[in-house]
């Protein structure tokens, strides 16, 4: 029996209907187009504290903080592909981005093993280099964790909240992101 | 007795006591060596929420969090020189520091905070230092974009377990010897 595949978005700014939110929603358009369900979790939302440092995960498996990790962590798990977005702040991912990633290092493999994964990087500056350190990071976090597929889509020269709206190239790509997420093309 | 100026250090690790707190309690012992003020701070001890991108602090010049940010900030105000200190985790600066560096946002119309500012780096990380080159890279290019007096970077690689770094005697030399350049 096949199941329905499911696309998760993950959108690290703390901007609801920011560029990075409506990237992921042409990710997520593009998923179901191919047939896919999709969910969509604004980490801003969640309460998501910072690692300690303690590493009890690494003797015990599991994380000493109780918080929403682990509902994150169940819907990637339970997906077929997932799409992380964040926008450059200070020549890096997101405070919030980051307190998400720092949290993997005491993570099973469920929510990222063979995972097709995406990522979406917007950014003010107009030069497309000013995304590619951000790229690299993610790009090789990602491949720590042995996800699958690594797509990334950077989106230069969006500054006010919503600009990409008017970026029909930029959505475009990122509804190809949601189909290619599904087929693993 | 001539005043040779205030040094602040920052330590972005959760840990107190680990090889971040090491280092830059290091430096500013090297500071206090050359005849300066320090003072250290841990942003684990302290409540420093992540940036909101509100825009509220470039519409009315002030933020809107209610945190310890507004203190940290003060002490930043009247320091000549600061210590940032982070732990590389996977690759980049710990979540704590870069929610902490998000929130310089609040000064970017005024830059004065920043120009002219003396700073040093101290990075340490269990891998290779080359672990350490997203971090510092990130670092390194907001110093240059916000015109600050970059006096160095300590990478520190290879410090391993907690408190691992008082055993490299090559690193804490580095780091009081740039405790006492970043007062010059």
């Amino acid at each position: 029996m096949n199941e329905t595949p499911k696309v998760i978005g993950i959108v690290a700014s703390p901007r609801h209907g920011g560029n990075t939110d409506l990237l992921i929603d042409a990710v997520l358009a593009g998923a179901r187009a191919a047939g896919a369900a999709s969910e969509k979790t604004h980490l801003g939302d969640v309460d998501l504290q910072f690692c300690l440092g303690c590493e009890r995960c690494q003797t015990t498996g599991t994380c000493v903080i109780e918080d929403g990790l682990d509902q994150v962590f169940g819907a990637m798990a339970s997906s077929t592909a997932w799409v992380l977005g964040t926008p450059v702040y200070v020549h890096a991912p997101t405070a919030q981005c980051k307190a998400f990633i720092d949290r993997w290092y005491g993570a099973s493999s469920e929510p990222f093993v063979g995972k097709r994964a995406g990522l979406i990087i917007p950014f003010a500056d107009s030069n497309a280099q000013a995304g590619e350190s951000s790229r690299a990071f993610l790009e090789g976090v990602l491949r720590w964790k042995r996800a699958d597929h690594i797509s990334a889509l950077l989106a230069p020269g969006v500054w006010s909240p919503g600009a990409v709206q008017t970026r029909e190239d930029l959505l475009e790509r990122a509804r190809e992101m949601g189909q290619q997420l599904v087929d693993g093309s | 007795m001539i005043d040779k100026g205030h040094i602040l250090g920052i330590v972005g690790s959760p840990r107190q006591g680990g090889n971040t707190d090491v280092l830059v309690q290091e430096i500013l012992a090297g500071a206090a060596d050359a005849g300066a003020q320090t003072q250290i701070l841990h942003l684990g001890g302290l409540h420093i929420e992540a940036c909101r991108a509100c825009n509220a602090c470039h519409d009315t010049g002030r933020c809107l969090i209610s945190d310890d940010m507004a203190s940290v900030v003060e002490v930043m105000a009247r320091s000549d020189a600061w210590v940032l200190g982070t732990p590389v985790y996977w690759w980049g600066p710990t979540a704590q520091f870069k929610a902490f560096l998000d929130r310089w946002y609040m000064f970017d119309q005024e830059r004065a905070i920043f120009r002219n500012r003396k700073v040093a780096f101290a990075i340490p990380s269990g891998g290779g230092s080359s672990y350490a080159n997203h971090t510092a890279g990130i670092l390194e290019e907001v110093a240059a974009y916000l015109g600050m007096d970059h006096r160095g970077t300590l990478l520190a690689g290879g410090a391993g377990g907690k408190g691992a770094v008082q055993g490299r005697a090559d690193l804490m030399l580095q780091a009081r010897e740039l405790g006492q350049a970043i007062v010059r």
